[in-house]
């Protein structure tokens, strides 16, 4: 059983320079775990997550992903993370339910505050 | 979608133009602002259901204008969804848009860039009503049978100040409130207004959903920043467990200017249900006093039994939040003019009798005696009516009167308006039920019945006391029957102590009489009220202030000897005021007025305690007389002499009886 805040990367493992940046970056706040984007759904109905990450270099269907996310675990936030943000997309993604879209950052402490956030604010409404 | 209103913001002038006709050919009225000033007098002033606001409203080409994004997160129109349309979208713009929650909604629902379309804003208008804007169209509202039920007669009620240009929009406005309350129903029927005050009523209302049975609603409605601290109060202190009296808060709703709460109780039949205030004069003394029964052991019994605690000030210390902050700061030298102001409206409308001077309130009752009372200036902001600590303290309603109590068909009971409610003194309801029933409830009875129920009344020497109602008229007597009752289930709750509660009813009554205005005129019949408070407050002061305050206004006996003020029931010995049980003053008072003559213990017995010797063994009397006698005499002398081992007021006579002495030499051999 979980005990502490448990993070959910999406699409990416640990072992890049990134989520290894990341997982740095939520450990004050909880543990960091990874999974595939085909494995995801079954991951979060098991489990107890805080916060869903998804990286939007590594997913098909960032909204559809966002969105079955969201339904599988209503309460689960899901924060998209790009190195190539657009507002079209932002768009897209928070329609789907995600409660917010941020660029992807080595800045740990940016990162964290923004988990941060997410994790203080109440759940946004069900995607439409 | 009827009367669907658009506020269409845009510092383009052609751009708000070209669109807006758009959107009126779709159907849409829109109203048209060219800046964020406009946005908001429109927003203010008007009935919008949706905003499309600008994010650059006062220079395109200055990337650090957000003003329009500001505008969608100002927390004063949350209620209203909105729309940003901008010409220079970003993704941070998106994010704080539609991203960032206030009180669990964004500032916006949806984002659009001007290039994508008139189509586009037509369909996300269409998705921002469906999702967001919720007012159910097609619900049938019947408005009830009265004339007094229409929406510009309830908007009236809830707001009188309200322009008369902005009351179609405002009455508008309400219907809103009403369509998206009941969004899931096919009709709703508004029965009667159940309780109003400026600011907020209460009405019946029977929902029909599209199929199943009638549902019943009691709906409170009013501004909307007062229905906020409603269902915050309401979350926060009402107990979730109030067995089949749990006042259910299923649903509320709310507008730029209106927010409405819809209870059920239980499954009571709401048609039944009656306001206390009606109920009090539509049934007799018995059946009110068990409806204040039911109030205080059933309905309210849950609350008294939260977060219970002693706090260690003093009762006058917590009552002062009762007053208003306006009040509370009022220096002293303004407050005796308002007092003032009350005693000359009283009698510029024809309320004769009450006269004030800056330390007095005299009162001249109709066959021409005069009550000197306190006035009440000097001592409501210094504390001078002293207690002690501790005050019991505890989750109360903070607001029972005769609209906030609900009597239904079978004389249960249940209460509404919780927007008081919350930590304090637990004698709170009990004094705010008891003031609202001699101040606002009790009707037809001029000033001199008043004064004659308030002095009854502050004759109890306990809040378990019995109150003397004899000889008084059919209204003064039910005053009397019911407050006795809501003081009685006092002492159940805070204990038997009374002067607690007066302090109590003392800064009621203060709330009361600041409510008069000097700048208004009064009914005679509002005069009456006010200057029943205030006299009220005066009698009050009388009873509750220290004796240091008081020494110059009473005989020089009280200050040197021992003095008994028959009018105030009142013991004084050597300046100090004391505090005897029913039975101690009734022995000390037969003592007294035989001041210096022998009194028999068969005497004593028999006037004092009832002992009537025909009955009884003259042994069992003996005891009897010997139990009573010394047990009261103890006490008596533990309450009234200086030093009780060493008598000098009441003296033995051996083999004989007692004798009060007033004279400060005592008798040699007496003890």
């Amino acid at each position: 059983m979980l005990v502490e805040t448990a993070f959910l990367l999406v699409g990416t493992g640990l072992e890049a320079l990134w989520p290894l940046v990341l997982q740095r970056a939520l450990s004050p706040l909880g543990k960091l775990y990874a999974v595939s984007e085909d494995a995801a759904l079954r991951t979060v109905a098991e489990g107890s997550y805080a916060v869903a990450i998804v990286d939007a270099s590594a997913v098909s269907d960032v909204p559809v992903l966002v969105s079955c996310l969201r339904a599988r675990q209503p309460q689960l936030r899901v924060v998209v993370v790009t190195a190539s943000p657009t507002w079209q997309r932002a768009r897209e993604a928070i329609r789907a339910g995600a409660a917010d879209y941020i660029r992807k950052s080595l800045d740990e402490e940016y990162l964290r505050s923004r988990i941060q956030v997410v994790l203080d604010t109440p759940l946004p409404l069900a995607s439409n | 979608m009827a009367e669907a209103t658009i506020l269409f913001a845009d510092n383009d002038h052609d751009f708000l133009n070209t669109r807006a006709e758009f959107l009126e050919q779709a159907g849409y009225r829109v109203l048209k602002a060219l800046n964020v000033q406009e946005a908001r007098r429109l927003l203010e002033e008007a009935r919008v259901h949706l905003a499309i606001l600008d994010i650059r409203m006062e220079n395109d080409d200055d990337e650090r204008d957000t003003s329009g994004l500001a505008l969608a997160k100002d927390l004063d129109y949350r209620c209203v969804p909105k729309i940003i349309l901008t010409g220079f979208p970003t993704y941070q713009a998106v994010r704080e848009a539609l991203g960032p929650v206030l009180d669990g909604l964004p500032p916006a629902v949806d984002f659009l860039d001007k290039r994508e379309g008139p189509e586009a804003l037509i369909q996300a208008m269409e998705r921002a009503f469906a999702q967001s804007v919720r007012i159910n169209w097609g619900l049938n509202v019947r408005w009830g049978h009265r004339e007094e039920l229409q929406p510009p007669h309830l908007v009236s009620l809830i707001s009188p100040d309200v322009p008369m240009e902005w009351l179609a929009d405002r009455a508008g406005e309400l219907e809103d409130l009403l369509r998206k309350l009941f969004y899931e129903y096919g009709q709703v029927t508004l029965g009667r207004i159940l309780a109003r005050r400026t600011g907020w009523i209460v009405l019946s209302a029977f929902a029909y959903p599209p199929q199943g049975p009638e549902e019943q609603f009691v709906v409170a409605c009013g501004h909307g920043i007062n229905l906020q601290t409603e269902e915050a109060c309401y979350r926060s202190f009402v107990p979730s467990k109030a067995g089949d009296r749990t006042v259910s808060l299923t649903k509320s709703a709310e507008t730029v200017h209106f927010g409405a709460i819809a209870y059920q109780l239980g499954r009571r039949v709401v048609e039944e249900v009656t306001p206390f205030a009606e109920f009090y004069h539509q049934h007799a003394a018995d059946a009110v006093a068990a409806v204040v029964d039911d109030l205080f052991q059933v309905a309210l019994h849950s609350w008294y039994e939260k977060e219970r605690e002693e706090r260690g000030q003093p009762v006058e210390a917590l009552c002062q939040d009762w007053l208003g902050p306006d009040e509370r700061e009022l220096p002293q030298a303004e407050l005796g003019e308002r007092i003032a102001g009350i005693c000359r409206a009283a009698l510029a409308a024809g309320v004769m009798g009450l006269s004030c001077s800056p330390h007095k309130l005299v009162f001249r009752t109709p066959d021409g005696t005069e009550h000197a009372y306190l006035n009440p200036a000097p001592y409501l902001h210094e504390e001078r009516v002293a207690t002690s600590p501790p005050t019991l303290c505890g989750i109360t309603h903070g607001r029972l009167d005769g609209e906030s109590v609900l009597v239904d068909g079978t004389g249960q009971t249940w209460v509404l308006d919780f927007g008081n409610s919350g930590p304090g003194p637990l004698l709170r309801d009990f004094a705010s039920l008891e003031t609202a029933v001699k101040f606002d409830v009790l009707q037809g009875v001029g000033l001199a019945e008043r004064h004659e129920l308030e002095r009854r009344l502050l004759d109890m020497q306990h809040l378990a006391g019995k109150v003397d109602a004899e000889g008084a008229s059919p209204e003064v007597e039910k005053g009397l029957r019911v407050v006795g009752q809501i003081r009685s289930q006092a002492a159940g709750v805070v204990g038997p102590e009374i002067e607690p509660y007066l302090v109590g009813l003392l800064f009621c009554a203060a709330k009361c009489f600041l409510c008069h205005r000097p700048e208004l005129r009064y009914t005679k019949g509002e005069m009456v009220v006010f200057t029943h408070a205030l006299l009220s407050a005066g009698m009050l002061c009388r009873r509750l202030v220290a004796w240091e305050d008081r020494l110059e206004d009473l005989p020089t006996q009280a200050a040197n000897s021992l003095w008994i003020d028959v009018d105030n029931q009142e013991v004084w010995v050597e300046g100090r005021r004391v505090t005897l049980t029913p039975q101690g003053f009734r022995l000390l008072k037969y003592l007294y007025d035989r001041a210096n003559q022998l009194c028999t213990r068969a005497a004593i017995a028999e006037h004092v305690f009832d002992l009537d010797s025909s009955d009884v063994h003259p042994t069992e009397l003996k005891l009897m007389e010997r139990d009573q006698i010394n047990t009261n005499l103890s006490r008596l002398r533990r309450a009234v002499e200086p030093n009780p081992g060493h008598p000098k007021y009441i003296l033995t006579v051996r083999g004989s009886g007692y004798k009060l002495v007033l004279s400060n030499v005592p008798s040699d051999g007496d003890n």
